[in-house]
Order: structure tokens, then C-alpha cells, then sequence
């Protein structure tokens, strides 16, 4: 499993201060930004597109995109913010070009989706295929209200975050994740209910982790 | 592409229709609390909607803790491979970009191409027009960017030292010592000082950013990158630098600025210039100037640390 590069996390700079020195012409300063951020960006790329080849190539054009754009940073928000809108413009742009729709190849055993989160071991089966479920679910969202939740619900931002990086208002964030949320609770509840009940969510979710 | 967009949401840009997207979003909550008041009902309802169903706040809620559950991604091996890469192919045509041969040999090319184009397409009097446009800009651009002497002609550190609005006479002001020592010709009244000697309180530098500012960036060759500042960095700032002067730097130092309308921390170019009477003109001016934008931050003309810190300043945004 890589790891960042251990000079990427020992840089004491911040992401404005490393933005700036990129710009100002040093060499390692971008490298170290992604490598700091790279695992957050990869789970938005490949939540949003729902398809890693797809994810890996948004991602890197979006890296490069910024690369050669970092002078047109303004410092208004989060460096993250920045590129968490790069990388989903990216994704977005290559969904469009390929006019694919989400038709969920998602990663049975391709992707490492991670298993440290898990509370029972003995349920490791049962959450995996409860996590491949939603990422199926998730994968038949519209693109809008996917990249919606992906960054709020999924990956922690606040709602006005999200509306930074999907440039839209507040409000729409908050509309589309609602929109979201209640699609997948009606593809989730056989998944949830096996027995037939409706209801979504009718246990706990385990061991869950709010990432920010 | 419709496939890639929610055709019923109907959202609105951040440029139009906010109050339309708010007014949507309190008759989502209204209808959300009617649903949750029901209870037992929502849940038939949940199951007998097909594509848009309302959820009660607790189902939204379960809905969001099922979500949180999911681990975040590590990014494959193959995919950070080929990202660091593209990254690094990426910084090696800059810096080949940055030790090309002279702007001359690149502008007589862009000429040479454009003449040939010209002639391919000589009935278009269009097109011809659009090249005669860029080779004029180009010439422009040319015949203000600095020479190579020039750009060579003084010192660059990168000290990291912090400025900031309200203290920024008193900060430069300390500073000038150090700026008429690096630049080796102009101190002849003014003792460099000492490494141990006490720097102005407003200076907030630390001794190890001190001591790599009294390294200058070595002028001498232009592919090495020193303290972050290279070849074209320095060419770019030269060009800066004599869009506001005609005078060489004493000094040039790379260092942060906290601007006084939004708070920001910049990283910007600290350009000291001789002025009449031993006093020093220093413009601050963001890194990413061009000649055509010169980012002046800040001009202050200051006095050495003896004499009255600041003459005729001048903060700009």
C-alpha cells in the first residue's frame, strides 16, 4: 500500500506557503501538496466517476491542470478546496467526453477500499458487500447529487465547502444531498431489510468514522 | 449530457437564482418535517416512491451514518506511480522551459512559423490579421523583458521573513543593513551587521532563516535552483522589477506578506532599491508578477535604522 513520501508529510509548510514557493519556481513544492492530499482526492475522483481507469486519468489531468495553473490561485479558499474542484471538473469533463454513464464497475477486489474501519471481523463479508452495494448505489446517482454527497457525506466537508468546490450555493449542496440520500435509501433498503421492511437503516452502521 | 446531470433538480448557478434554490430547499425541509410528523406513514411512503422518496430526518440520518462508514480509498500503487510521473515530467519541461536559449532565438521562431502559416493560408485576410495581432504582442513582450545582465545584476535570498502592513516601515527599515551588504557596492556608509546582531522586534525572523537569507541565489547559473528561486524565477522578477525602476536592486529577498484587506498571508518579492540621500525604496510585489501586472503589494521608501523609519509610505492592496 504506498504511503505519502515522508518528506511530503515532514514539510512544515503550509499548502498556501508550498503553493506560493511552486509558483515562485521550486521544484518540489506541488509534489509535496499531492502527495499530502492524494488518498482525499483519489476518493473523490473514483466516488465521482465511479470507474478507477477513469478516476486515475481525471485525477492526473486535474494535477497537471493545476500544476500549470497554480499562479491563477488567489488564496480565497483552501488550497484542498482548490483542488478537490480541479479533480471533480476533471471527472466531470471526462464523463461528459466519453458520454459514459455510471454503469458501475465498481471494485469488487481492483480497489483497496481500506479494511481498518472494520469493528468485527466476523463481519467483514457482510460489511464488504454492504460497502460494494453502496458504492453501486452511489455510482447510479446523477452526477450532481453523487459529487454532492461523495464530498459531504462521504468524505466530510461542510456544506459550504462542497459549495465551493462544486461552485454552486449552499443551498443547492444541501438540495442535492437530500436528493441523493433519499435514492439511495430506496436502493439500499433491500440491502438493508432483506426481510422486505422499507425502512431504511434499521441497524447501526459500525465502526463508522467521520473523516473531517 | 443529461445522463450527467439532474434533469429534475433544476439547480441554479451561484450567478442566478439563488432565492428560487432557497425557496426550493425550505419546501424540501417543510415537506421533510410534514413526512417525519407522520412516522409509521413515511416508511410506506419511503417504499412506494420510485425515484425521488422523502426521508424523515432519522432516515436521512441513517442514510448519512451508512455513508460515514465508508473507508476512504488508498490510492493504488499503479495510479501514484504514474501521477508522480506525470508530475515530475511536468517540473523538468519547466525547468527546461526555464534554461531554454534566449527569448531572441524563441520569438524569431514564433516569426518564422507564424510567416510560413501566413503563407499557407495568405487568402485568409482574417487569420492574417490574428498573426499580425500575436506578433505584436510578442514584440512587446520582447522589448520589456529584462536582459540577462540585468537579471544577474543583483542578489536574491529567500529569507521567509514576515511582513505585514502596520509594521512594515520599522521592518524594512531594519533590514536595509542586510539589503546594502548583499548588494556589495552601495554600503559604503552602512556597516553590514553583525550575525549575532539583534534584528527589530517587528522583524519576526528566526536565526535559521536569517542565516539561509545571507546566502545569496547563485546568479551565476541559471539551471540550478537555490532556496526555491531559479533561473526564470529570477528573469521574471527582473522583468518586474524594471517595469517600476530603472535602478539595479540593492537587494532582492523573497519573503511573506500579510495583506491588509483580506488577512492573507502572500509570499511576495521584496525589491530594494537606492534612493537619494542613503535612504532605500522597497516595493513589495507578489511573486507571480508579470510585466504586465507588477503585483506591487506595498512601496515604502525608508531611511537606514539610525535616522526616522519611513518616509512617503505607500501600503497598496
Amino acid at each position: 500500500m504506498p504511503q505519502p513520501d515522508p518528506a511530503s508529510v515532514a514539510d512544515e509548510r503550509t499548502d498556501h506557503e508550498l503553493m506560493t514557493a511552486h509558483v515562485a519556481g521550486d521544484p518540489d513544492a506541488f509534489g509535496v501538496i499531492v502527495n499530502r492530499h492524494r488518498d482525499r482526492m483519489w476518493a473523490v475522483a473514483l466516488r465521482t466517476t465511479s470507474d478507477p481507469e477513469e478516476a486515475a486519468d481525471g485525477l492526473q489531468e486535474a494535477m497537471l491542470s493545476a500544476y500549470r495553473n497554480a499562479a491563477s490561485f488567489r488564496g480565497d479558499s483552501a488550497v484542498t478546496t482548490w483542488l478537490h474542484r480541479i479533480v471533480v471538473n476533471a471527472c466531470l469533463d471526462r464523463l461528459r467526453r466519453k458520454a459514459v454513464r455510471p454503469t458501475v464497475p465498481l471494485p469488487e477486489q481492483d480497489v483497496d477500499f481500506g479494511g481498518k474501519v472494520l469493528a468485527d471481523p466476523t463481519d467483514h463479508l457482510q460489511t464488504q458487500e454492504l460497502r460494494i452495494e453502496i458504492e453501486r448505489a452511489l455510482a447510479t446517482l446523477p452526477f450532481d447529487q453523487r459529487a454532492a454527497v461523495v464530498l459531504v457525506d462521504i468524505e466530510g466537508y461542510s456544506v459550504v465547502e462542497a459549495a465551493q468546490i462544486l461552485q454552486c450555493p449552499a443551498g443547492t449542496i444541501k438540495s442535492r444531498c437530500a436528493r441523493g440520500r433519499a435514492k439511495l435509501a430506496v436502493r439500499l433498503a433491500d440491502v438493508r431489510n432483506p426481510d422486505g421492511n422499507p425502512t431504511v437503516g434499521t441497524t447501526s452502521a459500525k465502526g463508522g468514522e467521520r473523516k473531517k | 449530457m443529461s445522463d450527467l446531470s439532474d434533469s429534475n433538480d433544476n439547480d441554479s448557478t451561484p450567478e442566478s437564482g439563488v432565492e428560487g434554490t432557497n425557496d426550493r430547499n425550505e419546501r424540501d425541509d417543510s415537506v421533510t418535517k410534514a413526512a417525519s410528523q407522520s412516522d409509521g406513514a413515511t416508511t410506506d411512503l419511503v417504499g412506494s416512491i420510485a425515484e425521488t422518496p422523502i426521508l424523515s430526518s432519522e432516515q436521512d440520518d441513517q442514510i448519512r451514518s451508512i455513508l460515514a462508514t465508508l473507508p476512504r480509498p488508498v490510492m493504488p500503487p499503479s495510479v501514484a506511480a504514474s501521477l508522480n510521473e506525470a508530475l515530475a515530467a511536468e517540473s523538468a519541461s519547466r525547468i527546461a522551459a526555464s534554461t531554454a536559449p534566449p527569448v531572441r532565438d524563441d520569438l524569431a521562431q514564433r516569426r518564422s512559423r507564424s510567416r510560413r502559416w501566413l503563407a499557407t493560408g495568405g487568402g485568409v485576410a482574417a487569420a492574417g490579421a490574428l498573426a499580425l495581432v500575436v506578433g505584436t504582442q510578442v514584440t512587446s513582450e520582447t522589448a520589456i523583458t529584462a536582459g540577462p545582465a540585468f537579471a544577474t545584476s543583483f542578489p536574491i535570498t529567500m529569507s521567509k521573513v514576515h511582513y505585514d502592513a502596520g509594521g512594515l516601515a520599522a521592518q524594512a527599515s531594519s533590514q536595509v543593513p542586510r539589503w546594502k551588504a548583499a548588494s556589495g557596492s552601495v554600503a559604503t556608509t552602512v556597516t553590514a551587521p553583525p550575525p549575532d546582531a539583534p534584528l527589530s522586534p517587528a522583524a519576526s525572523v528566526s536565526a535559521s532563516t536569517m542565516a539561509q537569507s545571507q546566502t545569496p541565489v547563485a546568479a551565476e547559473s541559471p539551471s540550478v535552483t537555490t532556496n526555491g528561486v531559479n533561473a526564470a524565477m529570477r528573469d521574471k522578477l527582473a522583468g518586474c522589477i524594471q517595469k517600476v525602476s530603472d535602478k539595479t536592486p540593492l537587494s532582492v529577498d523573497i519573503a511573506t506578506y500579510t495583506s491588509p484587506v483580506d488577512g492573507t498571508d502572500q509570499q511576495v518579492a521584496v525589491v530594494a532599491l537606492p534612493a537619494e540621500q542613503d535612504k532605500v525604496d522597497v516595493y513589495l510585489m507578489g511573486v507571480a508578477c508579470t510585466t504586465s501586472d507588477t503585483q506591487v503589494k506595498a512601496h515604502i521608501t525608508v531611511n537606514s535604522p539610525s535616522a526616522s523609519a519611513a518616509v512617503d509610505a505607500t501600503p497598496s492592496p
